[in-house]
């Protein structure tokens, strides 16, 4: 199984989330700005959206990928589930778990932000870390649904 | 091998480009809108099949050609096509994407949006197939740099196929 989560940039949110289900941030506390920065995955801003990148492997042997969508994620999806099958002849599952957390004109501006200024990566950890309580729910969703719980 | 021609709907270009590529378009000869409109594969697609590859045919070296509609995330969506090739351990050479937008003009796409988009079929399907028909040529041009990029990728698995000995030989 490949469980995938997404968010709009796939920089932020899915990386986070994809480390708490791997076990490197706390499912219960929010992380704090040096453990996020800490992390090889997040606040990557040369991601390309529509590309999946592989996390890490969880205890369940599950591959854990993070995935930026735009705002094509419906589209995106279906494309990733019916290339695998008609394309590359593979019966691979994959799973879906949005992760995101703010609306997307707000990860743009992040994103921007981010861009142009290296302070301005701070203001992303912040808002990371604000919405560390949603995607812990995600996750925690996505392990129920795994079967994990 | 598998060659997938990606347009905006999966119904005009890639259609087209597909058709020339499989051999039933003339390269050498401009077809006439009743050319066109003929195929069973054009002016024909729903939203539905956005983002889902169609198989059209095999072609003459045997590789299976597919359309795709991607609408306006061609870039993301190729990306999540060429990302999976590592995922699932394909070769990357395997699925060859190429996009037939960039050689057609202003006019097929016009005539693309009436029919599909506003579904203005009886105006809009004249309109794109006398836009496809003044870009033909370009069109027969992407085709047959396909057909070059594909015999160079056989030419040069062939040679690694050799080197290595062993057929299941990725990169």
């Amino acid at each position: 199984m490949n469980v995938v989560y997404y968010c709009w940039d796939g920089i932020f949110d899915s990386p986070m989330a994809a480390m708490i289900h791997l076990g490197y941030l706390s499912e219960e506390r929010p992380p704090k700005i040096g453990e996020l920065m800490a992390l090889p995955n997040y606040g990557r801003l040369d991601r390309q959206a529509g590309r999946l990148y592989f996390a890490g492997a969880d205890g369940h042997n599950n591959a854990v990928f993070t995935l930026g969508c735009l705002n094509k994620a419906d589209l995106i999806q279906r494309v990733i589930r019916e290339a695998s099958r008609q394309l590359y002849n593979s019966e691979a599952q994959f799973l879906f778990f949005n992760c995101q957390s703010i609306p997307a004109w707000r990860c743009f501006l992040a994103k921007r932000l981010a861009l142009a200024d290296p302070s301005g990566m701070r203001l992303c950890y912040r808002k990371s870390i604000k919405s560390f309580a949603k995607i812990a729910a995600v996750v925690k969703k996505a392990k129920a649904h795994l079967g994990y719980l | 091998m598998k060659i997938v021609y990606m347009c905006f709907g999966r119904a005009h270009s890639s259609v087209v480009a597909s058709a020339i590529h499989l051999g039933y378009l003339d390269p050498q000869r401009k077809p006439t809108v009743q050319d066109l409109i003929k195929l069973p594969l054009f002016d024909t697609s729903e939203a539905s099949d956005i983002g889902i590859p169609k198989f059209v045919g095999y072609d003459q070296e045997g590789c299976e050609v597919y359309i795709l509609g991607l609408n306006g995330c061609r870039i993301p969506g190729q990306s999540a096509i060429e990302s999976l090739a590592a995922i699932l351990e394909v070769p990357s050479w395997e699925v060859l994407i190429v996009e037939t937008l960039g050689a057609i003009g202003w006019l097929a796409k016009l005539g693309g949006f009436l029919s599909r988009q506003l579904h203005f079929v009886t105006i809009g399907r004249p309109i794109v197939a006398h836009g496809i028909i003044r870009c033909y040529g370009q069109l027969c041009e992407l085709v047959e740099s396909v057909k070059r990029e594909l015999s160079i990728i056989a030419a040069q698995h062939k040679e690694t196929r050799q080197e290595t000995g062993n057929p299941d030989h990725r990169r």
